[in-house]
């Protein structure tokens, strides 16, 4: 992981009238490495309760629009993530901490939180999360200072669904009823396999047989990265005198929008015997992308 | 997986006069999985010197007869620590910070304590003890802010010694001569035999005793001051060519552990039953010693 470029805070004042504050907000992130506070609302007021208040330091982190500037948190300024850098993967701890205005309980203004989302990001497209949910009180009479626990960032889940084969005549002949099938798919790394020397007779010159196997992958990091991925398909026709083989690989994009799509796609293997034996062996698959902010 | 629920702080202030303040106290507990500051003294003056302080907030643990709650502690207050749920086991930070009245050396009432000691427990029992056994100044002067350092929690040791193995014949005829005995103890997580299989081919039928050494030594954390169950097990077997006679016997000795140390000695009785009128008893003699220290 690269150093911390963005932060993006998500929060939302509690219900109660007296949940907004005029106080000063700080947000604080540390670790083996060292770190730092920001000042958060600089000119940015917490001082409505029940609202939803959306900020970012630095620059904008996963591309999410809507969101408000913290003061002097861009080039280089006095609140940019950048001007003290701190590695993103050395980072333990996240809190959040109320001044009072002079330290007396009198003039006291307490902060209320429901829910408090803070978002890292690196120059290297690494994300990390941490949140907290609940009554977040900072006030002199119960403390000031909440720490975050990490919880998970966003994150794209691709799901690669081999749904069925088909088989159909190429030539005068098939090439053949004594059939073995192997299916693999992910990322060039860590290939999934769905299918290993599937053994299949069929003697008509058209079938398709229905498998629905699934396998997944986890992609922490902002939505709308595309992940590459690959799919292998080999298909054999057991001949006494030489097997008849057809394999292919094929490189697939998941575009890992927000939300889901889904894109349907097939692989398609000419396996060729003697003379006029062909066959088509189609492979049928589903990628699936769902990546949730 | 479980969440902090109780919570107690002890500490004294020092002999020194001006040792107490009515400045604001706060104690913070965080790590990893999150945590907050639970303010100490909102309605507990901390305002005598050479005073001893035992603060509780939530539902604490080891509770003792000293224990003062702390304001909204309790029924989902504000302090509450099951408010804003924490993993005791992801807590890795604990410090005692006190304010300055108006953030003003004028107005700095100082703080010094004798050391302090925060006592953490879950949901499911589990204890945490984070200690700092020095003088703690809070002050503009010298600092608002002190963390304390992990101890082992409070703990119950418990020292089981097998001393003697001891035959008497306990019908009109021993049982036999040719015996095998063994004896395990400890506690229903932590259980060892001492003594294994041990062959031992008596001269007489009667009354006989052989000395043993053999100590097993185990920790139970917990408060103290509540009993532990020391599990026991005796085995005997006197080796008949027409038929074996063998007898297990289990036996829970239960101790209070209490500071300081307490020595018990007992004996587990195995009453072997032979042919007809033939009985021996087979006594395992050993010494408990437990101490609990927090």
């Amino acid at each position: 992981m690269g150093n911390i470029k963005g932060i993006r805070i998500d929060l939302r004042t509690g219900t109660q009238s007296w949940a907004a504050t005029g106080d000063k907000i700080f947000l604080g992130i540390h670790g083996t490495a060292g770190g730092r506070e920001f000042r958060l609302d600089g000119s940015l007021k917490l001082n409505q309760a029940n609202q939803d208040h959306r900020m970012v330091l630095g620059v904008t982190c996963c591309d999410t629009p809507g969101y408000q500037q913290v003061q002097y948190s861009t080039a280089l300024g006095d609140n940019d993530p950048l001007l003290s850098p701190l590695d993103l993967a050395s980072v333990r701890y996240v809190y959040v901490r109320k001044e009072t205005a002079d330290s007396t309980s009198t003039n006291d203004d307490v902060l209320v939180l429901n829910n408090i989302s803070v978002l890292l990001c690196d120059a290297d497209g690494g994300v990390r999360r941490f949140a907290k949910r609940g009554k977040i009180n900072f006030s002199d009479e119960v403390g000031l200072q909440h720490w975050l626990a990490e919880v998970d960032p966003p994150t794209c889940q691709v799901t690669i669904v081999l749904k069925r084969i088909r088989h159909e005549k190429a030539a005068k002949h098939t090439a053949g009823n004594s059939w073995a099938f192997t299916f693999s798919a992910g990322p060039p790394d860590n290939h999934a396999s769905y299918l290993n020397n599937y053994n299949l007779k069929e003697k008509k010159d058209s079938w398709d047989k229905e498998f629905n196997r699934t396998a997944s992958w986890k992609y922490p990091g902002c939505c709308g990265h595309a992940q590459t991925l690959s799919i292998y398909g080999k298909a054999v026709e057991d001949d006494i005198g030489h097997d008849d083989v057809g394999e292919w690989t094929r490189e697939i994009t998941a575009p890992c929008h927000s939300g889901t799509s889904t894109e349907s796609a097939e692989l398609q293997l000419s396996v060729k015997g003697i003379k006029n034996h062909e066959s088509l062996i189609t492979f049928e698959y589903d990628v699936i992308s769902t990546c949730l902010d | 997986m479980a969440n902090l629920k109780g919570i107690r702080v002890s500490f004294e202030t020092s002999a020194k006069w001006w040792s107490p303040t009515a400045d604001a106290l706060f104690l913070g507990v965080y790590g990893p999985g999150g945590g907050r500051e639970f303010r100490l003294n909102g309605d507990i003056p901390i305002n005598q010197p050479d005073k001893a302080f035992s603060l509780v907030l939530g539902d604490p643990c080891c509770p003792t007869p000293n224990d003062v709650p702390v304001q909204y502690s309790t029924g989902m207050g504000d302090n509450d620590p099951l408010l804003n749920p924490v993993e005791l086991d992801r807590i890795d930070h604990v410090y005692v910070r006190k304010e300055t009245a108006d953030s003003t050396s004028a107005n700095d009432d100082v703080l010094a304590l004798q050391g302090a000691n925060v006592l953490l427990c879950d949901t499911e029992g589990r204890l945490g003890l984070w200690r700092r056994d020095a003088l703690l100044n809070f002050s503009d002067e010298a600092g608002l802010q002190q963390w304390l350092g992990q101890i082992d929690p409070p703990t119950c040791h418990i020292s089981i010694r097998l001393t003697r193995v001891r035959h008497q014949p306990s019908g009109a005829h021993s049982a036999g001569r040719n015996w095998i005995f063994s004896f395990s103890a400890g506690s229903n997580d932590d259980y060892e035999q001492l003594l294994p299989p041990y062959s031992y081919g008596a001269s007489t039928y009667k009354d006989w005793d052989l000395a043993f050494d053999r100590t097993k030594h185990i920790a139970v954390v917990g408060c103290c001051g509540h009993p532990q169950t020391v599990v026991l097990h005796g085995y005997a077997y006197e080796r008949d060519w027409w038929s074996p006679d063998e007898t297990s016997m289990d036996q829970y000795h239960v101790v209070a552990c209490e500071k300081g140390t307490v020595s018990q000695s007992g004996s587990l009785d195995v009453v072997v039953q032979g042919w007809q009128n033939h009985q021996s008893t087979i006594s395992f003699d050993y010494d408990l010693s437990c101490s609990c220290g927090d």
